[in-house]
């Protein structure tokens, strides 16, 4: 056989072909799209997939169980005391200046919706959120992906533990319900603190009770929703982002380093995103 | 279905199997076709620790062969579903050649997991099996410090504990010796006999000259790579 005859055949493109500008721009928008669209499918398509399997009552061995309350261990009540503090700092210095504002404005009785405006739909659950990724997002991604390389994930699958069961599903619930309660107590300590700053140093004439009712009556359906619904559904997707930057590491500590930032920005967005999408839904 | 040759239940079933061994040099081919029954005991003697840990992996089912089918009692791993899978893995014991232990869980907390995951036995029930296991394989007590804390000898016993707990049907040991070699056989050959008489098979994978060479353990087959086949081979007297 000659050498011209082993050569393969190198067909040329159609003129045509290589003038079809439009085609090519719009291939360019859909892989853009696809791209975009692509971590978000994934991401919901696991949040599914998490709270699926959680509602299998077969799927809770005891191993998991005792994950998910390592996991409220971590987060709830590793939290509660920096909760506490952030609490009591926002309460002195948001409704402290709230107050201290209406009451030079003569506005007392809005008190109670700009406050809920402000600390109980927005800064509560956000605050929270951001806690919770410094917290237990950066453990979940150095633990994995630490599971991951030295081969901890395969151990546990070859004696039949399933590790999205064993590890994400109880990891995710667990951060979705704690972060709840302590959004609830991060809104109760910042509430009473700047109440009881602005009757101390303020000198305002309302009573626990009417700052109670004040506050209650601003607060609609929306709001115990939202008061419910952002830590909850941020608690799931952040736990889900962290979990799986963590497991996507396949090589070296450098590889993990380089993940580790990647995952915070992730889950900042993500919690930024649920917020703003809740509060013009509610 | 599960097959039985003289009233012994196939355990496991290597049916022409082709794996991709991972090796120093970048790997090979390697075949191998047997079937291991219920209370059989099969020494392997391979080259390297990556090898034993392929060969546990293809016989666990996690990795699928190139070519042929591995089947466990009679459930071809490639067709199981997921929650079976899980289920049959529950039924091996093993002990790992590397990566044995959960970091953030104490050794004790490592040893019950697979019992406290695939069993409802109680808790009290399962620390006493093994604290009697730890005794037996020479552990001071149960250990309840996380895994960095322990030596390598007192891991590698930690690690039978680990296989032999409960009622395993099969027992795959990454060479079980390593480090503990004569210290741990004693141990080791008794909670093998008590495994087998209820019905494990066992197939212990060794690199060790001395192991292989040993002639007090009551292996009834003995098996080594050669000539890019797993080949059962007879024992020189």
């Amino acid at each position: 056989m000659t050498a011209a005859a082993k050569t393969p055949v190198v067909k040329k493109m159609p003129q045509a072909r290589q003038r079809r500008p439009v085609r090519g721009v719009l291939a360019a928008i859909g892989e853009g799209a696809i791209g975009l669209l692509r971590p978000l499918i994934e991401l919901s398509s696991l949040a599914v997939a998490v709270l699926w399997q959680g509602c299998r009552p077969l799927n809770w061995r005891r191993t998991s169980v005792k994950e998910f309350m390592r996991q409220c261990d971590l987060v709830g009540i590793g939290s509660l005391s920096f909760i506490l503090l952030s609490g009591l700092l926002i309460g002195l210095a948001m409704v402290f200046q709230v107050l201290f504002w209406l009451k030079f404005l003569g506005q007392v009785s809005l008190a109670g919706k700009i406050i809920v405006l402000g600390l109980v739909r927005e800064i509560a659950p956000l605050l929270v959120a951001l806690i919770a990724i410094g917290r237990s997002g950066s453990v979940n991604m150095v633990e994995l992906g630490h599971m991951r390389t030295s081969g901890q994930l395969r151990m546990l699958e070859a004696q039949g533990i399933d590790p999205f069961l064993f590890l994400i599903v109880p990891r995710c619930l667990a951060t979705a319900l704690s972060m709840f309660c302590l959004t609830v107590v991060f809104t109760l300590v910042a509430l009473a603190t700047g109440y009881l700053v602005g009757r101390v140093v303020l000198s305002t004439d309302t009573t626990v009770i009417e700052f109670i009712n004040n506050v209650l009556g601003a607060m609609g359906v929306g709001e115990y929703a939202i008061i419910a619904l952002k830590p909850l559904i941020a608690g799931l997707l952040i736990t889900l982002i962290t979990c799986t930057t963590g497991l996507s590491v396949g090589g070296p500590a450098g590889q993990l380093a380089e993940a580790l930032p990647r995952g915070f920005v992730k889950s900042v967005l993500v919690v930024f995103l649920v917020s703003g999408t809740l509060t013009l839904l509610f | 279905m599960i097959e039985t040759v003289e009233g012994r239940r196939t355990v496991l079933k290597v049916d022409r199997v082709t794996l991709f061994l991972d090796g120093e040099d970048g790997g090979d081919y390697t075949t191998a076709h047997f079937a291991l029954y219920s209370g059989q005991l099969a020494l392997v003697r391979l080259e390297n620790l990556r090898q034993a840990a392929s060969f546990a992996d293809l016989f666990s089912g996690l990795t699928p062969p190139f070519d042929g089918n591995v089947f466990f009692f009679g459930r071809d791993w490639q067709t199981a579903p997921a929650d079976t899978l899980n289920a049959m893995r529950g039924r091996i014991g093993r002990v790992f050649s590397s990566g044995s232990w959960l970091e953030g869980f104490s050794l004790i907390e490592n040893i019950l997991m697979p019992q406290l995951h695939h069993t409802r036995r109680p808790i009290p029930e399962l620390r006493q099996e093994a604290a009697q296991l730890a005794e037996q394989f020479s552990l001071p007590g149960l250990p309840l410090g996380q895994p960095e804390k322990y030596s390598r000898a007192d891991l590698q016993r930690s690690a039978c504990v680990r296989a032999f707990l409960g009622t395993p049907s099969l027992l795959l040991l990454e060479d079980p010796t390593f480090g503990v070699y004569p210290r741990i056989m004693t141990a080791l050959v008794t909670a093998i006999r008590r495994a087998r008489n209820k019905g494990a098979a066992v197939l212990w994978m060794t690199l060790s000259d001395e192991v292989w060479g040993d002639n007090s353990i009551p292996a009834d087959r003995l098996f080594s790579v050669s000539g890019r086949k797993l080949t059962e081979v007879k024992r020189q007297k």
